[in-house]
C-alpha cells in the first residue's frame, strides 16, 4: 500500500510469489489475463510497472498484450491511487439527479476531480458509468460501500467516516 | 467456383474470397488506408465500404472482411451514399491529423479543400489503422506494437510508451504505414524509428563498409540459419559484385 | 442449512424435491427482506439482522427470515415482506422491526403507521398484492425475487427450481427442449430481440461438435439494473437455463460474463456454481443422464463495449474487448471459433418456465410478435423507481402512471428514453404506445435492455443528447475512424450548442454525422451512436433551436444558457432556498421577499428543486 507520495519515486517491488499464486488460481491460462490483474490490483490498489512485468512472465503472455489490456479496461488503473477510492455513478439516473453537483462537491471539499488523487494520497475520486443502485440516484461508493440519495451537502460528512 | 454481381458485371469468385480480392482481380478500384494484400484485414478505416444486396436485403459493409459464401450476391462499390460516406470519413481524419500530406493528397483528389470539423493536434501523423502492429506481430513475427488504451485516447507503439520491445529495426512498420507517421534514419551507426524511440545499432559490410542493415536483424538471420554473422554481413551490392570484389573467400571462410 | 445431497438419478432429486419442500413449508413464519444491493445501499442488512435478533428473541423456532433478491420497488427501500400473505413494509428501519415481529409476524395484524399509503387514495395498503406497483406485474423472469434465499439451493428446488432441468434430461431430447424454445416466441432480452429458438437452432446445425453458451451479465446500460436483480435475486435460475440450452444445442461448456460493478451478483453466482456442483446439477452424467456441463464466471473490466457479443468474446478470450466484423454468424464461428450461443441473463432464466409450463403457456402471454414479460428498470424523474415487470403490451402510460406513480412531484411529463445508449427519447404524444419489440422501433428507439428513464420539463433534451454522446465517446474501443473520431466531434459539437456557442450549421452537421455513423461504423455501439441525437431533434428540435438562437435553455440545466429568478408574487419567504444555496447568493429576511444575486448564482437549481411553490423559475 502507497503510504505516502515519496513511495512513488522509486520503482515497486511487486512479490513474485503473489503473482505466481494468482497466476495459479487461474490454472495459469493466459486468457484469465484480465482476471489476474484485477486480483492484483485489489492487492496492490493498482498496477505499477512492475505487476505488469511480473505477470507477462509468470503467464507466459508477451508484454504489448499485458499492456493493452490493462491500459483498456478501465477497472484497472496504471496510475497509483489513494488509500480510499470514491466512485461517483454518472449513469443516466444519477447524471439526472445529480451526479455533477456530487462531482462539484467533492472538488471543492478534496480539490481534486475526476480521475485525480490527493497529494496526501488519502483519496482517489472516479467516474462509473453505472453501479447498478439507480434507484437511490445519485449514488457514489466509498472503498465498496454504497452511499445513495446523496446531496452535494452531504459529501463532507461522508467523507469525514473515512477522515478519521 | 461461384458468381456475383460487380457494379453490373457478373463476375466469378471462389468461396471464402473477399470482395476486395475479387475487385482487385476484376480491376474494380475500391480505396482503402488500412488495407495490406499480404496482411489479414483491419476493418478500421471503413473507406472500402460497398452495398451488398442478398435477395431482398440491402447493407453496407467492409470489402476487405466481408467473404463471399454463395451466388447471386449484388455488390455495389460506389454509390451516392457510399461517397459521401468516403468523404466525411477522410474530413475526419483529416480532422485529426490537420498536415499530413498524405491524407491532404487524398483529400485533394476526392475535392476536398478542409474539414469541416474541429482540428486535433497539428502534430498527429497517425490514424490508427494498425498497418505496423499487424505487420510486427504476425508478418515479422516479433509483435514489439500494439495498441492500447481506448477511444479518442487510443495510441500505438510499445508498452509503456518504451520502443517495441523486440525491435530488429527492420522497419517493415515504416514501410507499410499509409500516412509516413514512422520514420526512419541513420546516423552514427545507430537506426532510429520515431515516433517509437527505438534505435538499433547498424552492422557494416564486411566488405564495403557500408552500413547496411541492423546488427539485431544480421544476428537474427545468423541464428535462425545456423550461421555465423559474417556470413550474412555483406551487402546486396557487394554479394552482387558491385565493386568487383571475389567474395568466395570471405563466404567461404565465414560459413560454419 | 442441511447437508449437502448429491444427485446422480432422476429419483435422487425427487427426494431432495421433497425433502425440501417439506423444510420449506414447516417454516410458519416468514419474512423476506430485501437483499438487493439498492436496498443494502439503503441500509437493509441492519433490518435483516434487527429480524434475526427479534425472532431469537421471541423463541420462534418454525420462522425464517430471508435476506432475498430484488423486490423491485427500490424507492420503498428497505423493502420487507411478512408472513404467508405477504404484508409489505417499505423504508422500514431496524427500531421498527421488534414490533412487526410481534404484531404482524407472531399476531398476524398489520401495523399500520409503517404500512404502504396510497398517494392518490390516501389509504394505507396492507399487502403487496394489492399494492398498485406489485399488482399490475407479472413476475416470470423475477418469479423467485423477494421468495427465497438466492445463497440456498434446497430453497431454489422447494418452490421448482431444477424441475425444468429434470423434465428435461429425462423426459426430453435435446430437439424438443430445442423446439419448445422456438414454439414459445421467446425474443433476445438484450435489446435485439432477437428470436431466441432461431439463435438456437443455427448452432445446433453446425458440424462442429464442440459448441458454447453464454450469458452476457454485462449490462452496461446506464440506468437499467434489470440483470443485476435477477443474477443476485436468482443465481440458480440463471444456472438452469444455461444447462437447459446447453443440453438443446449440445454445449458441455457455459460461461457468465458479469460487469465488475456488479459484485453482489458476481459473488452469488460463484455460490449457486459452487452449490450446483455439489449437489451434482453440474459436472458429469447430470441427473444420470449422459449430459455433462459446467459453468465458470468471467469477470468484466469496465467497458460497456464488452456487452456487444463480438467484444465479449474477445474479452473472455484475454484481449482487449474490442469488437470484429460479423460476417459470419457467432452461431457458426464465436468463442475460440466454435459454434456459440450468446443471450441476455433475462433471456436465459425465462427458459426454465417455458420448458415447464410449455410453450403455450408463454406465447399466451405478450402480444403476437412480443411473447412473454419483460423486465424495466424506472428510474429518473419517475415516483416509485424500481424494478417492474409486465406484460409485453402494456402502454407507456399504464406503466409509468399506474404501475410507477406517475412523474416525481407531479411535474409535466416531457418523455421516457428507452434503449439506453443505442436508445432514443419517446414523447408525450406517444404515452399510449404499447411497449414492445416493433412499436418502439417505429417511433425511433427500442426496448434495449430494458431502462426507462421518465424525463420531465426540468430535463434538457439537448444535454440528454450531449450525455449519452459523451458516454459514448467515453466507451467506444476507438478502433474504427467514424466511431472513434465522429463521436468526438458530435460531443464537441453537443458541448458547444449546451454552452452557448451553437449554430444551425452545427445541426446540420450532427444529421450529417449520424448518418455516416449509422452506415459506417465497425460495430453497433457505433451505428446506433447517434440514436439519443436524432430522436431529441425528432422531437424536441425547438430546444436545440432555442439554446442556438435565443441562448436559453428552458429546463434549467444548461449553466451558461440559464438564468433564475425569484418570482415576488409567488416567493413567500420561507427561506428554505437560502439554506440550500452552496454560494450564499439568495438574499431575503424570512417572511420577506427573496432575490437571487445573478451575478454569484452557479446555477446548481437547488434552490428551484427546493422550493414548493414553485417561485423560483429560468428567466
Amino acid at each position: 500500500m502507497i503510504e505516502n507520495a515519496e513511495d512513488m519515486s522509486t520503482s515497486t517491488l511487486v512479490d513474485s510469489a503473489l503473482v505466481e499464486a494468482l497466476v495459479a488460481r487461474h490454472r495459469g491460462h493466459p486468457a484469465a489475463l484480465l482476471a489476474v490483474l484485477q486480483d492484483l490490483q485489489e492487492e496492490l490498489h493498482w498496477l505499477p510497472r512492475e505487476a505488469l512485468l511480473g505477470v507477462a512472465d509468470c503467464l507466459e503472455v508477451p508484454l504489448t498484450r499485458v499492456y493493452r489490456v490493462a491500459s483498456f479496461y478501465r477497472a484497472l488503473s496504471l496510475e497509483p491511487r489513494g488509500e480510499h477510492l470514491v466512485r461517483v455513478c454518472t449513469g443516466t439516473a444519477c447524471h439526472l439527479r445529480g451526479a455533477p453537483g456530487v462531482i462539484d462537491a467533492l472538488q471543492r471539499d478534496l480539490s481534486i476531480g475526476p480521475g485525480e488523487t490527493t497529494g496526501d494520497m488519502r483519496f482517489s475520486v472516479e467516474t462509473v458509468h453505472c453501479l447498478g443502485a439507480c434507484a437511490l440516484a445519485p449514488v457514489i461508493t466509498i472503498d465498496g460501500k454504497y452511499f445513495g440519495g446523496v446531496k452535494p451537502g452531504d459529501v463532507s460528512d461522508i467523507l469525514d467516516l473515512y477522515r478519521k | 467456383m461461384l458468381t456475383i454481381t460487380l457494379n453490373g458485371r457478373e463476375v466469378p469468385a471462389e468461396k471464402g474470397e473477399t470482395i476486395f480480392e475479387v475487385a482487385h482481380r476484376e480491376g474494380v478500384y475500391i480505396p482503402t488506408l488500412c488495407h495490406h494484400g499480404g496482411l489479414e484485414p483491419g476493418s478500421v478505416c471503413r473507406l472500402c465500404l460497398v452495398e451488398v444486396t442478398d435477395g431482398r436485403r440491402s447493407r453496407l459493409v467492409t470489402a476487405c472482411s466481408y467473404p463471399i459464401m454463395k451466388s447471386g450476391l449484388v455488390v455495389q462499390t460506389d454509390t451516392e451514399q457510399i461517397a459521401r460516406d468516403r468523404r466525411v470519413i477522410i474530413e475526419l481524419l483529416l480532422a485529426r491529423c490537420p498536415e499530413n500530406e498524405a491524407l491532404r493528397e487524398i483529400a485533394g483528389v476526392m475535392g476536398i479543400a478542409d474539414s469541416r470539423f474541429k482540428p486535433g493536434k497539428t502534430a498527429e501523423q497517425c490514424i490508427l489503422c494498425g498497418l505496423c502492429e499487424r505487420v510486427c506481430e504476425h508478418a515479422v513475427r516479433v509483435g514489439g506494437i500494439s495498441r492500447s488504451d481506448r477511444g479518442v485516447h487510443r495510441r500505438i507503439g510499445g508498452p509503456f510508451g518504451d520502443p517495441p520491445p523486440g525491435c530488429t529495426g527492420c522497419a517493415a512498420c515504416a514501410h507499410v504505414c499509409p500516412t509516413g507517421a514512422i520514420e526512419v534514419t541513420v546516423a552514427d551507426r545507430v537506426l532510429k524509428l520515431q515516433p517509437w524511440g527505438a534505435e538499433v545499432e547498424m552492422a557494416a559490410c564486411v566488405e564495403c563498409g557500408a552500413l547496411f542493415a541492423p546488427r539485431a536483424a544480421i544476428e537474427a538471420a545468423a541464428a535462425k540459419l545456423a550461421v555465423r554473422p559474417e556470413y550474412v554481413s555483406v551487402c546486396y551490392d557487394c554479394r552482387r559484385g558491385k565493386h568487383g570484389r571475389d567474395l568466395s573467400k570471405t563466404v567461404r571462410a565465414a560459413r560454419p | 442449512m442441511s447437508a449437502t445431497v448429491t444427485v446422480t438419478t432422476l429419483s435422487d432429486f425427487r427426494a431432495l424435491q421433497e425433502r425440501a419442500r417439506e423444510r420449506r413449508a414447516a417454516l410458519k413464519h416468514v419474512v423476506s427482506v430485501c437483499g438487493g444491493t439498492g436496498c443494502r445501499a439503503a441500509g437493509s442488512l441492519a433490518v435483516y439482522e434487527a429480524f434475526q435478533q427479534a425472532i431469537a428473541a421471541a423463541g420462534l423456532d418454525d420462522a425464517v427470515v430471508r435476506f432475498t433478491g430484488c423486490h423491485g420497488f427500490c424507492e420503498r427501500g428497505p423493502a420487507v415482506l411478512v408472513g404467508d400473505q405477504e404484508y409489505f413494509y417499505g423504508r422500514l428501519k431496524p427500531e421498527d422491526v421488534a414490533e412487526v415481529v410481534q404484531r404482524t409476524l407472531i399476531e398476524g395484524e398489520p401495523v399500520a403507521a409503517l404500512l404502504y399509503r396510497d398517494a392518490a387514495s390516501k389509504q394505507r395498503i396492507p399487502l403487496a398484492r394489492d399494492v398498485p406497483f406489485y399488482a399490475k406485474q407479472q413476475r416470470l423472469a423475477l418469479r423467485y425475487n423477494g421468495l427465497i434465499d438466492p445463497c440456498d439451493i434446497e430453497d431454489f428446488i422447494a418452490v421448482g427450481g431444477y424441475e425444468a432441468l429434470a423434465q428435461a434430461l429425462s423426459g426430453m431430447t435435446p430437439e424438443q427442449v430445442l423446439q419448445a424454445v422456438e414454439a414459445s416466441g421467446l425474443r433476445g432480452r438484450g435489446g435485439g430481440g432477437f428470436p431466441t429458438g432461431r439463435k438456437w437452432r443455427s448452432a445446433a446445425e453446425q458440424p462442429e461438435p464442440i459448441r458454447y453458451v453464454i450469458c452476457n451479465g454485462d449490462e452496461g446500460d446506464p440506468g437499467a439494473f434489470m440483470d443485476e436483480g435477477i443474477m443476485e435475486g436468482n443465481p440458480h435460475g440463471v444456472l438452469e437455463g444455461l444447462m437447459l440450452g446447453g443440453y438443446a444445442i449440445g454445449a458441455r461448456q457455459g460461461y457468465i460474463y458479469v460487469r465488475y460493478e456488479y459484485p453482489l451478483a458476481m459473488r452469488h453466482l460463484q455460490e449457486a456454481i459452487d452449490a450446483a456442483r455439489e449437489y451434482g446439477f453440474l459436472g458429469a452424467d447430470i441427473l444420470g443422464s449422459d449430459f455433462d456441463f459446467d459453468i465458470e464466471i468471467v469477470r468484466g473490466g469496465g467497458a460497456f463495449v464488452c456487452g456487444e457479443s463480438s467484444a465479449l468474446l474477445a474479452s473472455i478470450e484475454g484481449d482487449a474487448g474490442e469488437p470484429r466484423p460479423k460476417y459470419i454468424h457467432m452461431a457458426e464461428e464465436g468463442l475460440w471459433g466454435k459454434p456459440t450461443v450468446l443471450n441476455n441473463v433475462e433471456t436465459w432464466v425465462n427458459v426454465p418456465e417455458i420448458i415447464r409450463n410449455g410453450p403455450e403457456w408463454f406465447k399466451s402471454i405478450g402480444t403476437e410478435g412480443s411473447a412473454g414479460t419483460k423486465v424495466f428498470s424506472v428510474v429518473g424523474k419517475v415516483k416509485h423507481t424500481g424494478l417492474v415487470e409486465v406484460p409485453m403490451g402494456m402502454t407507456i402510460r399504464e406503466l409509468i402512471y399506474d404501475v410507477c406513480g406517475g412523474v416525481a412531484g407531479d411535474r409535466p411529463y416531457k418523455g421516457v428514453q428507452t434503449g439506453g445508449p443505442s436508445g432514443g427519447v419517446i414523447p408525450e404524444e406517444h404515452l399510449d404506445l404499447s411497449i414492445d419489440f416493433d412499436s418502439l422501433w417505429e417511433v425511433g428507439s427500442m426496448m434495449g435492455s430494458g431502462g426507462l428513464i421518465v424525463m420531465d420539463d426540468r430535463t434538457c433534451m439537448v444535454e440528454v443528447a450531449r450525455y449519452f454522446t459523451e458516454f459514448l465517446s467515453e466507451e467506444s474501443c476507438g478502433k474504427c475512424v467514424p466511431c472513434r473520431e465522429g463521436l468526438w466531434q458530435m460531443l464537441g459539437l453537443l458541448t458547444d450548442i449546451t454552452q452557448g456557442r451553437g449554430s444551425m450549421e452545427q445541426i446540420a452537421l450532427l444529421e450529417e454525422l449520424a448518418e455516416v455513423l449509422a452506415d459506417a461504423s465497425l460495430c453497433a455501439l457505433g451505428s446506433t451512436a447517434a440514436n439519443p441525437v436524432m430522436s431529441t431533434l425528432r422531437y424536441f428540435r425547438d430546444e436545440y433551436e432555442e439554446h442556438i438562437n435565443a441562448g436559453r435553455c428552458r429546463a434549467g440545466v444548461c449553466k451558461a444558457l440559464t438564468t433564475f429568478a425569484i418570482d415576488p408574487e409567488t416567493c413567500t419567504g420561507c427561506h428554505a432556498c437560502v439554506k440550500v444555496c452552496p454560494v450564499d447568493c439568495i438574499s431575503g429576511q424570512a417572511k420577506g421577499k427573496h432575490e437571487i444575486n445573478t451575478d454569484v448564482c452557479v446555477r446548481c437549481g437547488l434552490c428551484r428543486d427546493t422550493c414548493r411553490f414553485e417561485a423560483i423559475n429560468v428567466v
